[in-house]
Parts: structure tokens; C-alpha cells; sequence
């Protein structure tokens, strides 16, 4: 009796399954069709994102893609683009559609002045969405506590410190702990911790991993600081400063392939306190009262497809999170690995206390 | 000397940076304005018993222009320093903006570096550069074109490169220079730092802080009555003396204009402290304002707080200069204008070799870095298995962007520099040669821009054209890209072209008045000619400043107005120095065609002519 009803009922939800799965694929099917037509009315697609020619190339790609939505991509310093969004909203001038950057304070304060829109609903195509596709799931990309104004799409390891094996031994420093021998005085060079970077990045790490009581005897061994992060890549590889904090690695990398501190590694092996995972410039966030919101739809979805994000770790040269993109080596993070994502917004506390205390110890 | 010193006294008492000297017949204006900064309110507030005249309703015009481009951002800018910043943007007004700024326990020391290092460069700069200057332009030295020539380029190098390179020589570990001295057997350690205070202080000399001052000086001193100089130099006062007694004082207006512009342009300057002075914890005022805008937020309103504190220190300072120099005439070029050159007799070519050095030290090296960068793998790897490449300047010349950056640089450095030449000269002939009643307001609101920071100009300037509807609908054009690149030229422009008319006794347009020629031919055929090397020289610097400016214009471009500055600007935030000096060079190509041209119309022109 239930083998005959069984019989009946499953090929009826088959039917039923298959039915559904045609309907969402006509639902996001028409809904997309629908938002490129108005997209393409709208005719352009306004985006402020990071300085730097690789970024303004990766955008080339839409273009092409898409060649009935103009791109007006416009690059900032993030200081220059708050000074600019915000005059301009005062203004009342509503220019923007997209903005591509690093997170940065700008994210607490627009989103609590309710300058951004939530991004999530712009996301269409099944590609994006695929929980699979990007590193830790879907949601986890998202920055900010509500998970839906600020979408991460890069994640890279950089390593907390990097250390020039020519001048200093393994036998002598391979720990993070170790960095605390008073031998070290005068031998690091950081990123200025005091502002918001690469260097205050580190030290919110350590405040939040291995205690304020550690950041604050590491800071008072006679650091030197710079803001320079080509000086720092320098200092590091002539090991004028055998020992960097917050040094960027494709300074690092592009040094070595010219030959130069080839013995430049990781501290601290694989351990927790030794790797971050960080965005870099990789996040977006829709900007409310966008004008071409529906271009805006189409740009998001063909930044966070396969192709978009290929294109992004191709040219830019940074991992994305997609999974199913290009590997960057040595800098996409390895599956299974919880690494410390200090760019999360529950996390700007400890960036606030890091900034804090680098500001009363490095006077 | 002292008689000599009394027969070489300027001749006329009238205060001729106001416009008046005594042999001008100012009755039919209603009577002489004597102005100093004491009367700059009364001169603005004052009602002006005239008729109307086109050349009334060109100055108030000017007069107008002028306000409203400088005082408007300013007092914006002083405004917002005042802003409470909020959830919204600006939650109130009060004074926690400037608590912020000056809470900072490194501003008294920042103070305190920004006026040791400001007094370093000028004590070191001002006095070479009036011997050079007076070299350049009064002596028979040889080849003196060519090397002032070597100086304006030394002016138009892009600063950061040739810091690269000084590390690259200086560095305490690595410098170049340092290894090879320490090969000496007297030498144990490298003699130079770099990151030191005197090594701040010399990569700005070496720079722009002299060339800059050679630029400005040398037509200056071209425009000087030998005469002067004979009757003392034919006492036996001698070179150095004759300089001291005799050059000095004539040249009071322009040499303080010099130094005030040099005093403004220390507090602001920024880039070589950043890289040089961070390693040792040296800050100055000008790195806390970058401090306080790298903050996230940017705390724009105490960056504002300071940016402001410069112009109200310096405007003392202008209203003192404007003093000093309204209670003399320092005209040179009258009716009995000689411009012979003194003789250096056997000297003449072992100053030209001392000449030849300087100008190889601040212009050929620094060049020559910035040569060698462009085509380095990595700039200052000389030992790496290749370290030359073209591949830098491919990657710009390739780049999708270059050709329209390239262009919108051209339109925009090219509408300044014309703008400017109009503009400044109308300004500065207002101030000098009318009794207008605003003449004074002109002339102090002039200054100001040069006394703001960039960016702090910047962000001024995007309130206004956000905040006002008849610009509005133009931002985002090329059109306030170039407003504000005229804006930021401004005090400089005014003060060069106000330095040459202060040298031309009004005699002169007399005469032509006289013999029957109208205002405009008296200026048209009388001073224009005679100001014209000044003129010109205004417009290529306008032209460089235009072509180099970052921090106004990333505030306020398009994509479509992106100038090259902007796509060097990409460069350098990826690192990529080589790549940022190749379009340094460019720049100084496009510039140094201009100055080319320029000095060409110049040399025709002027008192060489």
C-alpha cells in the first residue's frame, strides 16, 4: 500500500521539485532581464573605489561586458572620499552608486547616518549567491554586523610580521612572543599603528589574541615607524630593519623577484598570532538614494560573478573569496583555517583600543 | 659710504606698492589713499566719491571676483573648524575640533620643528639665492641665461623622486655616498643621515627652496638701474658690500616677498617630512594635519582647526610685510633706467664654475635621479641581475587612461596659466598703480590661498562650488578644476608680477600720458613690455603648479577631468615610484617647453630687449 502511494507521490514531487526550481530560475531570470533593461535606460553606473591603476583596469572588464552602461569609475584615498561624500551630501547632490573600498571608519558613521542602503537585495545572479562559491559561506563575507551593507569580496593571509632570515636567524627569533627580547630594541620597523592601516591592523590583533600587556611591551621596543609602505619593503629587504610590522607583501614579493631579500619569510610559522585575513580594498556598499541603481544591480552582480572576481585576482594580483576563481600564492587563505578577520565590524572596538594604546606608548 | 648710501636712496617718498608717489597727480581722484594694513577695513568699508568708469567697473569687478573665490572657502574653512562632528555629518558647533587639534601631546614639538626648520632653510636659501640671483642677472657671468635656465628646472622636478634619490646617497646604512666615504681611512662611520633635521633641511634646499628663490629673484634684479650699483661699486664699496648697501634695500619688497612666500610654503610642506622625518619621530605642523585626516573618520574639522591657525599666523606677518614696504618707492626702472652689467673681471669664470656647481647639485643630480628611476627595475638596485627597463614608462604610456590624463593636463595647466596671467596682472596693477579704494582688500586677500594646505584649500573650495547654485551645475567640469588651480596660483602670481611693477617709476606712463597716449596704450606700450618676462614667468609657474596639483584637484575631478597628477597619484599609492617618475618627467617636458617659450618672449621682451 505505502510502496504504491510512494510510487505515486514521487515522481509528483519530483515534478513538483523541478517545477520550483524552474520557477525560482524564471523569478531571478526575470528579475535580472528586467533590472538590465533598466539598467541599460539608466545608461551609467557611478563607482568610487581605490586608488591605483590595477584597480581602474579590472573595471575595463564590465565595460566590455556590458558596453550599454557607461562607467564612471573614479578613484579615492578613502579621507578624500568622505571629505568629498559628504560635502556633497550636504549639498544635497546624490552622485553615487557604488563605492569600492577597504573598510574603514567611513562604514561605522555612513551607515549610522544612513548614507548606505543595504546591498544584499542588489544581489541576482545564482552565481553570487552560491553559499558555496565563496570562503567560510555567503554570509560570512558580509562586514558588518547586519550582514546585509557591506560585502567583502576579497580575502587574503598577510602575515603579522615578516622577518629578513639574513640578518636574523631562525635559531635566534621564530616566534611572535620572541619579538619581546629586549635584543630586538631598535631592530623593528612598523607601519604607523597610530592611524588606521596596515600597522594598526596588527597590533588590534595581538590586543585581541595575545593581550594589551603584549602590545604594549612590544610598542616600547624602540619601533620605528613610517607610513611609507615602499620605505618599509626597502628597510626590510637592505635589513636596515631586519624585523617589519604591517609591511605589504607584494612590496615584499616584487623585491624578490629582482633578487632582493630573498630570505625575507613569515614570523611565527602557521600559529594564529602570526596570520590575519584581511580585505585590503576589496568590499562594496551601495550608497542610498543611488541615481542608477538598476546599472548598480548590474555592476555588483558582474563584480561578484566568476568572471568579475577573476578578472579582480588576475589583474589586482589579490585573492578574492570566491573559491572557484584563480589562487593568488601565498596569499589566498587555505580551507579549514579560522583565521583572525579583524575588518569585521565587531572588531572595530579592539582597532579603536589598538589605535589607542599606540598613540599613548609611540608619542 | 654713508653719502654714497644717501645718493642711491630710492628718490621718491610715496608709498609705490599703494600706487603713490609723488609724481603722480592723484587730485582728480579725489585725493591720495595712503593705505597700509591698519586701513584695510576702512578701505573696504570706505564709499568712493566717483563718477563710474569702465576702469572702475573692472576693478570692483576684480575686486569682486577676488573676494568671493578667497574669502568665501576661507571662511568656510574657518567655519567648519568650528563644526562639532556628528552621526550627521555635523551635530553642532563649538570648539572640540580645535581641543582635538591641539590636545595631541606632539603639536607643541611639531610647532616647534615646523619654525626651527622654516628659519634653517631661509637662513641657509635667502642668501644664496640673492648672490645667485644677483650673479645671474647684474654681472657679465658667463652663460647666465642658461644656468637661470638650470635653476627654473631645478624648480620643476617632482620633489619625491629626488628625495628617493638623496636616500639613496644619504642613507646612514645603505647610502651610496656614505659607503663610499667610509673607504677613506679617516672616515669611521657614515659622515650623513638623511633622517636627521639637517638632512630634512637639505633635500629641501636641493629640491626647491633655492631654485624656487633663484626664479623669483633674477628678474627682479634684471629690472635694476646699474647706475645704482656703479655709483657705489666706483666709491670702492666693493661686490659684497655693494650688495649688502646698495642691492639689499632696493630689493626689500621683493626679497620680503620671497622670504614670506618661503616661510609659507615651509609651514606646508610635508612630503619630505613624511619620508624623512618619521623615522626619527620629527613631525611638523603640516604631518598632523595628514595625521588628523588619515584618521578614520578623518577628523576634517580639527585638520581645519589647524589649517586655519597658519592663516591667522601669517596674516600678521603679510599685513607687517605690506607696511614695510608701502613707506618707500622702490622703483628701479625710471626715465634714466641703465641696465649694464657689471664686470667680474678675472672672477668671471671661477663664478661661473661655483654657479655651474650649485646649479649641477639642485638641478642636473636631481634630474639625473629621476632619469635613472624611470628606467630602474626598482629605483637604487643597481646590483640585481637586470635592473634596467622600459617597462615602466610602456606601463604608462599604455595605461587607457594616459592620452585623455595627458590632455585634460594640457587644457587645464594651459586655461591656468592664461587665466592667471590676465587675472594676476590686472590684481597686481590695481594694487600697485590705483588709488581704487579695495586696492588694499586685493592685495591681503591675494595672500591668503597660498597660506591654506591644499587639501584644507581643497575641501573649501568643494563647499563653495557645492553650495553655490550658479556653480553647481558646473562641478564636476573642467571649468572649477581650473578655478581652483587659479586660486592656488594666486599669491604667488600676485606677488611676481607686483614685484616688477613696484620696480617701474610711474614716470614712465607719465611720459606717455604726456605725450598724449591713453591709459591702455601707456600700459600696453610702457609696461607691458617692461613686465612681460614677469608676466610670462607667472604663467609657466601657474602652468607647473597646475600640472603637479594632487591635493586640490583629487577633490574635486571626474573621471573625465582625471589630470596626469591624478594618475601619478594611482602610481604612487601602489608603490610604484618608477613608474610615478616617469610621469614626473613628463611633466617637466610639458613645463619646461612652456618655460622655453616663455623665456624666448621674455628675453625679447623686458629690460633685456
Amino acid at each position: 500500500m505505502y510502496e504504491s502511494t510512494s510510487r505515486r507521490i514521487v515522481p509528483f514531487v519530483v515534478i513538483l521539485l523541478i517545477g520550483a526550481a524552474r520557477a525560482e530560475c524564471q523569478e531571478w531570470k526575470t528579475k535580472w532581464d528586467k533590472v538590465l533593461a533598466d539598467g541599460k535606460k539608466e545608461g551609467k553606473v557611478a563607482v568610487a573605489g581605490p586608488p591605483g591603476t590595477a584597480y581602474r583596469e579590472v573595471m575595463r572588464g564590465f565595460e566590455k561586458k556590458y558596453p550599454e552602461i557607461a562607467l564612471e569609475f573614479q578613484s579615492f584615498t578613502p579621507s578624500n572620499f568622505t571629505a568629498r561624500f559628504s560635502k556633497e551630501r550636504q549639498a544635497g547632490q546624490y552622485l553615487w552608486d557604488i563605492y569600492v573600498t577597504g573598510p574603514t571608519g567611513f562604514d561605522i558613521s555612513a551607515k549610522k547616518a544612513g548614507d548606505l542602503d543595504p546591498i544584499r537585495p542588489l544581489f541576482i545572479l545564482p552565481e553570487v549567491l552560491d553559499e558555496k562559491a565563496w570562503f567560510g559561506g555567503f554570509d560570512k563575507a558580509f562586514l558588518d554586523s547586519e550582514k546585509k551593507y557591506i560585502f567583502a569580496f576579497q580575502a587574503q593571509i598577510t602575515p603579522q610580521v615578516l622577518i629578513n632570515r639574513e640578518f636574523v636567524s631562525e635559531k635566534d627569533l621564530n616566534s611572535i612572543k620572541g619579538l619581546l627580547d629586549p635584543k630586538w630594541k631598535g631592530k623593528i620597523a612598523i607601519n604607523d599603528p597610530r592611524v588606521d592601516g596596515a600597522g594598526n591592523g596588527r597590533i588590534a590583533l595581538w590586543a585581541g589574541q595575545m593581550g594589551e600587556e603584549f602590545v604594549r611591551a612590544l610598542l616600547k621596543q624602540d619601533l620605528t615607524l613610517t607610513r611609507d609602505d615602499r620605505q618599509l619593503a626597502d628597510w626590510l629587504a637592505r635589513g636596515k630593519f631586519p624585523i617589519a610590522i604591517g609591511v605589504n607583501d607584494t612590496d615584499v614579493a616584487e623585491l624578490q623577484k629582482l633578487g632582493v631579500g630573498a630570505k625575507v619569510e613569515p614570523l611565527g610559522g602557521k600559529l594564529a598570532e602570526a596570520w590575519r585575513l584581511s580585505t585590503g580594498w576589496g568590499a562594496a556598499r551601495l550608497v542610498n538614494k543611488a541615481p542608477h541603481v538598476n546599472a548598480a544591480t548590474v555592476y555588483v552582480n558582474w563584480l561578484l560573478s566568476k568572471e568579475g572576481q577573476s578578472a579582480w585576482a588576475t589583474t589586482v594580483s589579490r585573492p578574492s573569496r570566491r573559491i572557484d576563481v584563480p589562487r593568488v600564492a601565498g596569499m589566498s587563505p587555505e580551507p579549514g583555517i579560522d583565521y583572525f578577520d579583524i575588518d569585521r565590524e565587531e572588531r572595530v572596538p579592539l582597532r579603536d583600543k589598538a589605535q589607542e594604546i599606540s598613540k599613548s606608548v609611540l608619542r | 659710504m654713508g653719502a654714497l648710501s644717501k645718493t642711491v636712496q630710492p628718490q621718491t617718498a610715496g608709498p609705490i606698492y599703494t600706487g603713490v608717489d609723488q609724481h603722480h597727480d592723484f587730485s582728480k581722484y579725489g585725493g591720495v589713499h595712503r593705505l597700509s594694513s591698519g586701513s584695510f577695513l576702512r578701505s573696504v568699508l570706505a564709499v568712493q566719491p566717483r563718477s563710474f568708469s569702465p576702469q572702475s567697473f573692472i576693478y570692483w569687478l576684480v575686486l569682486g571676483i577676488v573676494l568671493f573665490a578667497v574669502l568665501y572657502p576661507a571662511g568656510v574653512i574657518i567655519l567648519s573648524s568650528f563644526e562639532t562632528p556628528g552621526e550627521k555629518l555635523v551635530s553642532g558647533i563649538g570648539l572640540q575640533a580645535w581641543k582635538i587639534a591641539f590636545a595631541d601631546p606632539a603639536i607643541i614639538s611639531a610647532i616647534w620643528n615646523t619654525l626651527t626648520i622654516t628659519l634653517a632653510r631661509q637662513a641657509i636659501a635667502l642668501p644664496i639665492a640673492i648672490l645667485l640671483s644677483w650673479i645671474l642677472a647684474r654681472t657679465d657671468v658667463p652663460g647666465a641665461n642658461a644656468l637661470e635656465f638650470l635653476f627654473w628646472l631645478g624648480y620643476f622636478l617632482p620633489p619625491l623622486p629626488v628625495t628617493m634619490g638623496w636616500i639613496l646617497l644619504l642613507d646612514p646604512d645603505y647610502g651610496l655616498l656614505n659607503q663610499w666615504l667610509t673607504h677613506l681611512p679617516f672616515v669611521n662611520k657614515a659622515p650623513f643621515n638623511i633622517y636627521s633635521f639637517w638632512g630634512i633641511v637639505w633635500a629641501h634646499l636641493t629640491t626647491s627652496t633655492i631654485a624656487v628663490e633663484v626664479m623669483l629673484l633674477t628678474p627682479a634684479f634684471r629690472n635694476m638701474d646699474a647706475t645704482l650699483e656703479e655709483a657705489s661699486l666706483v666709491s670702492g664699496a666693493g661686490v659684497i658690500r655693494t650688495i649688502k648697501k646698495i642691492v639689499v634695500p632696493l630689493m626689500t619688497p621683493i626679497v620680503g616677498v620671497v622670504l614670506l612666500l618661503g616661510i609659507v610654503h615651509s609651514l606646508q610642506a610635508f612630503e619630505l617630512e613624511l619620508i624623512l622625518g618619521f623615522p626619527f619621530r620629527f613631525y611638523v605642523f603640516s604631518t598632523q594635519i595628514h595625521w588628523l585626516l588619515n584618521q578614520q573618520p578623518p577628523q576634517f574639522a580639527a585638520a581645519t582647526a589647524l589649517g586655519s591657525t597658519i592663516l591667522f599666523l601669517m596674516v600678521p606677518l603679510i599685513a607687517l610685510q605690506r607696511r614695510g614696504v608701502a613707506r618707500r618707492s622702490f622703483a628701479t626702472v625710471g626715465g634714466r633706467y641703465k641696465g649694464q652689467k657689471q664686470s667680474l673681471r678675472k672672477w668671471r669664470w671661477l663664478i661661473f664654475v661655483i654657479l655651474l656647481a650649485v646649479a649641477l647639485l639642485i638641478t642636473v643630480i636631481p634630474l639625473l635621479f629621476l632619469t635613472v628611476a624611470s628606467f630602474m627595475a626598482r629605483f637604487g638596485y643597481f646590483s640585481v641581475p637586470k635592473p634596467w627597463t622600459a617597462l615602466h614608462w610602456s606601463r604608462v604610456i599604455d595605461d587607457s587612461v594616459f592620452l585623455d590624463s595627458l590632455k585634460n593636463t594640457l587644457v587645464l595647466a594651459g586655461a591656468t596659466a592664461l587665466v592667471s596671467v590676465v587675472l594676476f596682472t590686472l590684481i597686481a596693477y590695481i594694487v600697485i598703480r590705483t588709488n581704487f579704494v579695495g586696492r588694499a582688500a586685493l592685495d591681503m586677500v591675494s595672500w591668503l590661498p597660498s597660506t591654506l594646505p591644499g587639501i584644507i584649500l581643497g575641501l573649501g573650495l568643494l563647499s563653495v562650488f557645492l553650495g553655490t547654485p550658479f556653480l553647481r551645475s558646473l562641478y564636476g567640469s573642467m571649468f572649477l578644476l581650473i578655478i581652483a588651480t587659479v586660486i592656488s596660483s594666486m599669491t604667488l602670481g600676485v606677488q611676481v608680477i607686483k614685484g616688477a611693477l613696484g620696480q617701474l617709476a610711474v614716470e614712465l606712463e607719465e611720459a606717455a600720458k604726456v605725450a598724449g597716449g591713453s591709459g591702455w596704450n601707456s600700459f600696453r606700450d610702457i609696461v607691458l613690455p617692461i613686465i612681460a618676462p614677469s608676466m610670462l614667468l607667472v604663467g609657466t609657474l601657474s602652468f607647473i603648479a597646475a600640472a603637479r596639483n594632487v591635493s586640490t584637484v583629487a577633490l574635486i575631478s571626474t573621471s573625465r577631468t582625471r589630470p596626469l597628477s591624478l594618475l601619478q597619484l594611482d602610481f604612487l599609492v601602489e608603490s610604484r615610484y618608477e613608474s610615478a617618475a616617469v610621469i614626473g618627467i613628463i611633466v617637466v617636458m610639458l613645463t619646461t617647453g612652456v618655460a622655453l617659450i616663455s623665456r624666448l618672449l621674455g628675453l625679447r621682451t623686458g629690460m633685456e630687449r
